[in-house]
């Protein structure tokens, strides 16, 4: 591919800065058409920022940006969208109340001879797009009523819509099954014949070995190196990423289980059935399934935040359902797997996001502590090496890895007995996920329980002491350690109960 | 490249006294009220006495009382418009039971009891049975001025025994200070206590925050949203109170000239969001006091008492402006 005849996007020496931050350090990019352009860097390196500039949603402070070789200047995400550049961001902005087809076409409308919209093409058009993505979707269903994964193929489809020049993608696999996965890459490689440029961000380093043409590393605000994917090995992306050699990814000590802290019995709640589980002082059991699996409902009844039908005991006591208030004073935690519905305030101080929970621990008679509250809150953002300029910096400006290391914070304060953690490391980089791995192993080392859902497969495999597999709500399989292997566990998530040992296995 | 780099412009830091307006809001509310204060002293002469200030903080006293009640609700995402008509609803309440009784006591108490009763009406209409604020408190607004004026007839209801007593908790001073400014003193010293210093105010600022995150945390959400309907109705009955202390009559039109609005505006004026989980105590209470500076001035100037609407309303869009201008300015460089 003669690439320098066609650079769509070039920017030189790009600057950003916010309080106490260099975002941005004289950063070079440019972009072809016809490429997929992988984006990768730990969170906080830089990436989002330079993906906002390009969408207009940030002013860059210094540098220049050209687009088809004329300079461009965006004030607003408007200014970017008329250029044709749609970006479809990790966390979605779609209209709930809206139909499918209204999303895909919102803001450009077919319309019909009185300038009236033209309902029917309107839907033809949305079936086509959908379609591309082998989803069956009515186009008239509220987007609000989709799953998450089938959200954000809308949302892909939307940027199709649009014929854009440049589409960039930020994490869009997150949410998706590898099913989706596959039929998300073949449209990939589509509008890449159509010269479009993409930009590809991604901490899924697999990913980009399947899809990208070029990809840029990005470390501290700055540009470490651009290559194209084929001269390049997963370990030099790491290196560059993380600046150090990753000793092991998954640090993974023995564990000693003891005596059964956490136990759910013949719990049922919306398409779960019948589900009973054990988790032991001092492991880590892994609850995998794809999505629509339930396993993240399991989190939230087990916590008390969802209703239930049948008993959650904690130490032998049984918890009162739906109330987390009561699970949390039983020494359960959970840690959910979105950030931002439920886990952040986003405009709060980082100190009070941390110590949320475990006020009380600082407080006597209701009256808090100020100088043990920030102690314990320094000693937290210290010990997960969190990345901000103040403990009073507002917690929505930090990166999404040292949101959720906050997070983490938040409960590691509190201390509980067994701790649940929904997709602890979605949306995070490399170093983060290696931390929050480590993390969870010195918790069950001290006799932590900690139960982990996560649709990640190497994920589950590398921290898990014991497997615990889903489909449709109920458990096909149960693998220890040793017996777990990748086709076993992917038998039983697709519902193939034979690989995975009898229910009998399961109380264990 | 190397002119590349020589292009951008080192970035001008901000001088140190506006960050440090930008960080501490209640400082610039101060300095207008001050500025206001000045500019009142020069133009107009009696501003110029400190009884006008006794005077204008015994007026807005019942503002100021009912604005803790407000803003700790709007703290925690939530609002209570009914607080005009429970003005009403407490005068006559209590002044009709002093009649029946002949007791003072018994009609403080009822007056007062009548706050946590509405309170809680709004409080399990909101939290049990999800109903939105707003709408609800809105009902409950039209609802107990309705009553009021069935009740009465639309005639004060005045106090037939005469309770000097009374009339002392508005006209009554401990030592120089008189009673209503002590009272809403001590209630915003204590509110803002609560919101600074205690776990309580943790949880409130959490669930304006986040209210899904305050539950997952182990917050009792609706309980403590209930708690708050209490206390709002409940300061809204003490100024009530204050309002039918002034001359011993329950109104039946006290506080309908917007005295909720009046209320909401000072407090966003003062730094609440309207969305919650944002704002101060110290700042409402600023808020208060520069809306009430501001109509007692035009009265003191002898411009025409509707001009304060208009003023209001200017004054409010300035501050909703200066807001959101504050929260670009801390966010984006």
């Amino acid at each position: 591919m003669d690439q320098s005849q066609n650079a769509i996007l070039e920017m030189r020496g790009i600057r950003k800065v916010f309080p106490g931050v260099v975002a941005l350090n004289n950063v070079d990019f440019d972009l072809y058409g016809g490429e997929v352009h992988a984006l990768v860097g730990e969170n906080g390196a830089g990436k989002s920022t330079l993906i906002k500039i390009i969408s207009g949603l940030y002013q860059r402070d210094g540098g220049t940006m050209t687009l088809n070789g004329k300079p461009v200047d965006f004030r607003s995400p408007a200014d970017a969208i008329a250029e044709r550049i749609k970006v479809v961001y990790q966390e979605l902005d779609l209209v709930a109340t809206l139909s499918v087809a209204e999303n895909v076409f919102l803001g450009h409308y077919p319309r019909g001879r009185f300038g009236n919209v033209d309902w029917r093409e309107l839907n033809r058009r949305a079936t086509e797009l959908v379609g591309n993505f082998g989803l069956d979707i009515d186009p008239q269903t509220p987007v609000g009523q989709l799953r998450v994964a089938e959200q954000q193929l809308v949302e892909i489809a939307r940027a199709l819509s649009l014929q854009a020049q440049i589409i960039v993608m930020d994490e869009p696999t997150s949410a998706l099954s590898p099913a989706e996965v596959d039929k998300l890459f073949s449209s990939i490689r589509r509008f890449k014949q159509s010269l479009c440029g993409i930009i590809y961000v991604s901490h899924k380093l697999e990913e980009i070995y399947q899809v990208a043409d070029r990809v840029t590393v990005f470390r501290d605000g700055q540009c470490i190196i651009t290559k194209p994917v084929a001269e390049t090995q997963t370990h030099d992306l790491v290196n560059w990423m993380v600046g150090r050699e990753l000793k092991e990814f998954f640090p993974k000590t023995e564990a000693r289980p003891g005596k059964t802290l956490l136990e759910a019995r013949h719990l049922s709640a919306g398409r779960l059935h019948d589900f009973n589980l054990t988790v032991r002082a001092g492991e880590v059991v892994g609850l995998f399934g794809l999505l629509g699996a339930g396993i993240h409902t399991i989190a939230r009844a087990l916590f008390g935040d969802v209703s239930y039908t049948g008993e959650v005991l904690l130490d032998g006591k049984p918890l009162k359902p739906g109330s987390p208030t009561d699970a949390i004073s039983k020494g359960l935690g959970l840690l959910t797997e979105n950030r931002r519905e439920d886990g952040l305030v986003p405009f709060q101080s980082v100190q009070t996001n941390i110590t949320l929970v475990a006020l009380q621990k600082f407080a006597s008679g209701g009256w808090i502590h100020r100088r043990a509250e920030t102690q314990a809150a320094a000693e937290h953002v210290h010990r997960l090496s969190i990345k901000t300029p103040s403990l009073r910096q507002k917690i929505r400006l930090l990166s999404g890895g040292n949101q959720q290391k906050a997070l983490m914070a938040r409960w590691l304060l509190q201390k509980p007995r067994v701790l649940i953690l929904s997709e602890p490391t979605r949306g995070i980089d490399v170093g983060s996920k290696v931390e929050i791995y480590r993390l969870i192993d010195s918790m069950a080392h001290e006799g932590m329980g900690v139960l982990v859902m996560s649709t990640e497969l190497p994920e589950i495999m590398g921290i898990a002491d014991r497997i615990v597999v889903m489909y449709e709500g109920r458990i096909t399989g149960e693998f220890t350690r040793a017996e777990a292997t990748q086709e076993r566990i992917i038998a039983a998530a697709a519902g193939m109960t034979g690989n995975g040992r009898p229910e009998e296995a399961v109380a264990a | 490249m190397t002119t590349m780099t020589d292009a951008m412009t080192p970035r001008r830091e901000r001088p140190r006294w506006a960050q440090w307006f930008l960080n501490n809001e209640e400082a610039v509310l101060a300095v207008l009220l001050l500025a206001l204060m000045a500019f009142l002293m020069v133009t107009v002469p009696t501003a110029r006495q400190a009884r006008t200030y006794f005077d204008l903080l015994r007026e807005v006293s019942p503002n100021l009382i009912a604005a803790v009640g407000i803003a700790l609700l709007m703290l925690a995402g939530e609002f209570d418009l009914s607080i005009g008509s429970m003005l009403a609803l407490t005068g006559v309440v209590t002044v009709t039971v002093f009649n029946i009784t002949g007791s003072m006591w018994a009609g403080i108490v009822a007056g007062l009891l009548t706050g946590p009763i509405i309170g809680a009406i709004n409080g399990y209409l909101v939290t049990v049975q999800r109903m939105s604020s707003l709408m609800t408190t809105l009902g409950m607004m039209f609802a107990l001025r309705g009553i009021v004026y069935v009740w009465t007839n639309k005639a004060p209801v005045v106090d037939e025994h005469g309770f000097s007593a009374f009339i002392q908790l508005y006209q009554g001073s401990i030592g120089p200070v008189p009673i209503p400014i002590v009272l809403g003193i001590v209630l915003i010293a204590v509110a803002y206590w609560i919101t600074t210093q205690t776990e309580m105010g943790r949880r409130i600022y959490a669930i304006g925050g986040n209210q899904q995150a305050a539950r997952v945390s182990g917050i009792k959400v609706e309980r403590v949203k209930f708690g708050l309907f209490v206390l709002s109705g409940t300061m809204a009955a003490l100024a009530g109170l204050l309002i039918a202390a002034q001359t011993g009559t329950g109104y039946f039109d006290a506080g309908a000239s917007g005295f909720e609005l009046t209320v909401i505006t000072a407090v966003v004026l003062g730094g609440v969001s309207m969305q919650g989980g944002e704002g101060r105590l110290l700042g409402a209470a600023l808020g208060v006091l520069i809306l009430g500076l501001t109509g007692k001035g035009l009265r003191l100037a002898n411009v025409y008492t509707t001009w304060q609407l208009v003023l209001t309303g200017i004054m409010l869009m300035i501050a909703v402006y200066l807001h959101g201008l504050r929260k670009r300015l801390l966010v984006r460089r």
